[in-house]
């Protein structure tokens, strides 16, 4: 068996050497182990091993307040030949001035603390070792999310160190019923998680569901939330997020006094909110911090976005191919004469425009960012207006696809947003087969597909699908009440404590 | 995780949805068989018998919990009766949605897709709610709350803007009314309540069953005030002499929308976007109901498979039989018949299940 497999069995030997040497053997060829043999106490008597990953610890503080104080300690002079326990206790309780800190059993352990930027201490003639807190590595600084900024709110955003990130919801919410659940996933990146839920408001039903999803993922490496995201939503072919993500810490607390569920992993700034639904993804902070009147309007411009996203194109399509009568007079003749230039059907017309679009919004989005901007605007414009002039599409089709390109930047959720830019083409396509009989048709697949699909077993179209019961939820969907009147958690979440 | 069953609320959304369904395609009977503008009074009088016998079947049904008609008539009547009470339901689900499906896909034809054959439009129809049906019951009532909300609900608004240029006149006279025509139409007016034979299955998948007492009544007040409603609009914008010539009032009524600032010349073809919204949440509601009658006649446990007996079965009926309106001339018989039996077989079981319970 080798030595990797067998690792969890291996005690943490009394023998310094032979600790270092199993050691070694697990990492052979990995030059960024650090072994450091010392002897301390004010004889140099006591035998001690440090072992860490250069680069993930704080030296100053190691150096500091352990091995300097183990060095001049008194204490540990009579230690070499005591018996183990009293070792470990003058060491742990008397020498070592790091905060957190504990005692490891096998080498497993001491691989697994050490890569996660501890420093492991193996003391001469004690079976056990001892892991000190020194995680330290470079950090970026707390900077505004890119992709969620804000005309009113806080500017501090997640960044890729989950305790960090942890630290910013806990500033929010200074209530010792905010819980924090650590565990690990991935076999071998061995990621950080933290899951994060008020106690007596959360949902049991819904943490255990979260909970048992995390534990049952089987993947070596986790190494962003989305593949956590993916490994435990309810309906993986869903084109719909059942997760909902943010890099905002206001964003997060409010899902936490909301009753939900807060997934943070390591290494990433997108911290997972369980569960989402349609109209969850339609929110977004800023609803809350502007006046409500303003919120108000904010929203229902995103509902009218909503079907601009979805179904301009398709419309378009429809009423140019099969319904032309549906249209004034006037506009229908306009509408015949631009397009008696060009070579192209309306569906391919549409297809082509929205593909177009795409390719420009995916190459702004790999150029650096101050320059694709400006790029994705100057492609637009030049692809527009030299196609129009080309005789390749309508000056209308380039209004369409302008204005749903436009309008899909107003859902607040890019991932939702995504979903819906998505489904555009499938409503294209059965437009171009059946017209607005196909787009109903359409419509009617997609509210089948939302109303079976669910968040944690929470219905994604909720409060939609249950307007009577519940309908104190559907104040705060399309218009966003006053703060006052908010004072009920939404009920489909069946939370313990509703006000 | 939550709820495997239906709310009170998304039932009654189910049966005022079918009901409205119904009701628009056996409008033309109610204008035909009255002379003059008194079919209100079939409404009602219909309404009140469904209001008095719903009393005995909802004490039944209460008391027969989580068991539909058809459970409730396997413990009370011989085997023999329960089956054919069970074929009896089949072939009315059956009949009535390939009916509303033929209907359905004729007027999309004839405003939409001139030029795509029936049959394309009608098996396109049945795929999609084939699909919603094997999804069950807690994905047809989520149908049913959203097509309440994003459909019918404006498609009830353009109907009220269609009220621009009506004769109010046209309400009247209301006396001398025809008392035979009206009375001849009530069992018509009854099949428009067609949520009655779909509450005796669906009130046993709702979560709190003390609650559909009230539910089935608000059922019969809702549906009777949209009913006269809807009757009302056609006769003030029409006439009762030009009303009764109109293959399908509802979409003719909505040729003549003057919603301000809406610049789309064909509104009716916009009403009919949202109708199809309506009436396909429909058949997907009465093909789940066809399915449940089939697996508690022939005592299968609860699947989605039957729909696909039902796909050619629908498509079949549904390509052969005429058009309703087609049909006015020869289904007072068959409408007589099947009025009475969705209202007889309940109302017996009731009355059977109570004698039972009296006897020592």
């Amino acid at each position: 068996m080798s030595i990797y497999q067998d690792l969890a069995n291996i005690k943490v030997d009394a023998d310094l050497k032979r600790n270092e040497t199993a050691l070694k053997e697990v990492f052979r060829d990995a030059n960024d182990i650090v072994f450091r043999n010392m002897k301390v106490g004010q004889n140099k008597k006591l035998k001690i091993l440090l072992f860490y990953v250069d680069g993930m610890i704080t030296k100053d503080s190691i150096s500091e307040y352990a091995v300097q104080t183990l060095m001049e300690s008194i204490t540990l002079e009579s230690l070499g030949k005591s018996n183990e326990i009293e070792l470990e206790n003058k060491v742990l309780q008397t020498n070592i001035a790091i905060t957190e800190l504990g005692v490891l059993q096998t080498l497993q352990e001491c691989v697994d603390k050490a890569l996660s930027g501890e420093t492991i201490l193996f003391i001469d003639t004690c079976t056990k070792a001892i892991w000190l807190s020194s995680r330290g590595w470079q950090l970026r600084g707390i900077q505004e999310p890119a992709a969620e900024t804000l005309i009113r709110g806080a500017r501090d955003g997640f960044i890729e160190t989950m305790k960090i990130n942890i630290t910013l919801i806990r500033r929010r919410i200074r209530d010792p019923k905010l819980k924090v659940k650590y565990m690990q996933v991935g076999t071998r990146s061995k990621t950080d998680l933290a899951l994060m839920y008020i106690e007596d408001i959360v949902n049991n039903t819904v943490l255990e569901e979260v909970e048992k999803r995390i534990k049952n993922i089987d993947t070596e490496a986790v190494l962003e939330s989305s593949y956590i995201e993916e490994l435990i939503e309810d309906d993986v072919y869903s084109p719909f997020p059942q997760v909902e993500n943010t890099e905002r810490p206001d964003a997060a607390a409010s899902a936490l006094l909301e009753g939900r569920v807060v997934i943070a992993v390591d290494n990433t700034p997108t911290v997972l909110m369980a569960p989402a639904t349609f109209v969850s993804f339609m929110q977004s902070s800023e609803d809350y911090y502007e006046r409500w009147m303003l919120a108000c309007l904010i929203r229902m411009i995103r509902y009218i976005a909503l079907p601009i996203v979805m179904l301009l194109p398709a419309i378009y399509v429809a009423v140019t191919q099969f319904h032309p009568n549906m249209l004034p007079t006037q506009l229908a003749l306009y509408v015949a004469a631009s397009r008696a230039n060009v070579p192209f059907p309306p569906y391919f017309e549409a297809l082509l425009m929205e593909l177009v679009m795409e390719l420009v919004r995916e190459a702004s989005l790999r150029i650096t960012t101050p320059v694709g901007s400006t790029i994705g605007l100057v492609s637009g414009l030049v692809i527009g207006s030299a196609s129009v002039e080309a005789g390749l599409i309508t000056p209308i089709a380039v209004i369409i696809v302008a204005l749903t390109s436009l309008a899909s930047f107003a859902i607040p959720s890019y991932n939702f947003s995504t979903s819906l830019r998505m489904i555009r083409f499938a409503f294209i396509i059965v437009a171009s087969f059946f017209g607005l009989f196909g787009i109903s048709i359409g419509l009617c697949i997609l509210i089948i597909h939302l109303s079976t699909l669910k968040s944690f077993g929470v219905p994604y179209l909720t409060p939609m699908t249950h307007f009577v019961e519940r309908k104190s939820d559907l104040k705060d969907t399309i218009i966003r009440p006053k703060i006052k009147t908010l004072v009920r958690r939404p009920k489909y979440l069946q939370v313990k404590k509703e006000k | 995780m939550f709820e495997h069953k239906i709310t009170p609320y998304q039932n009654l959304s189910i049966l005022i949805l079918v009901s409205f369904a119904f009701q628009s395609i056996l409008m033309p009977l109610l204008l035909t068989e009255i002379d003059g503008p008194v079919g209100w009074m079939t409404i009602i009088i219909a309404g009140l018998v469904l209001y008095f016998a719903l009393k005995p079947i909802n004490k039944m049904m209460l008391k027969y919990k989580d068991n539909s008609v058809l459970s409730i008539t396997n413990n009370i009547f011989p085997k023999f009766l329960s089956k054919l009470a069970g074929i009896y339901y089949i072939v009315m689900f059956l009949t009535a949605n390939s009916i509303l499906m033929k209907d359905f896909a004729e007027q999309i034809k004839l405003m939409m897709l001139f030029r795509t054959p029936l049959g394309t439009i009608i098996i396109l129809i049945l795929l999609t709610a084939s699909y919603a049906t094997k999804k069950g019951i807690k994905t047809i009532a989520n149908i049913a709350s959203i097509a309440v909300l994003i459909a019918f609900i404006p498609y009830l608004l353009i109907i009220i803007f269609s009220t621009y240029y009506a004769d109010y006149s046209n309400v009247f006279p209301i006396y001398p009314f025809d008392v035979t025509g009206v009375f001849k139409s009530v069992p018509g007016s009854i099949l428009g309540f067609f949520g009655f034979s779909i509450l005796l299955f669906s009130n046993s998948k709702v979560t709190v069953q003390e609650n559909n007492r009230l539910i089935n009544r608000k059922f019969i007040i809702i549906s009777s005030i949209l009913y006269i409603a809807c009757y009302l609009l056609i006769i003030v914008k029409f006439g009762i002499k030009e009303s009764v010539h109109l293959v399908w009032p509802f979409i003719s009524v909505m040729k003549f929308v003057n919603i301000p600032g809406f610049f789309f010349e064909s509104t009716e073809i916009v009403g009919l976007c949202f109708q199809i919204v309506v009436t396909f949440s429909c058949i997907c509601i009465i093909a789940y109901f066809t399915n449940m009658a089939m697996q508690e006649t022939f005592k299968t446990r609860e699947n989605g498979y039957f729909i696909f007996i039902q796909i050619p079965v629908l498509y079949i009926m549904a390509v052969v039989l005429p058009g309703m309106y087609m049909m006015f001339p020869y289904i007072q018989w068959p409408i007589i018949v099947f009025s009475s039996l969705n209202l007889l077989i309940p109302l017996i079981a009731a009355l059977i299940d109570r004698t039972k319970q009296k006897m020592p």
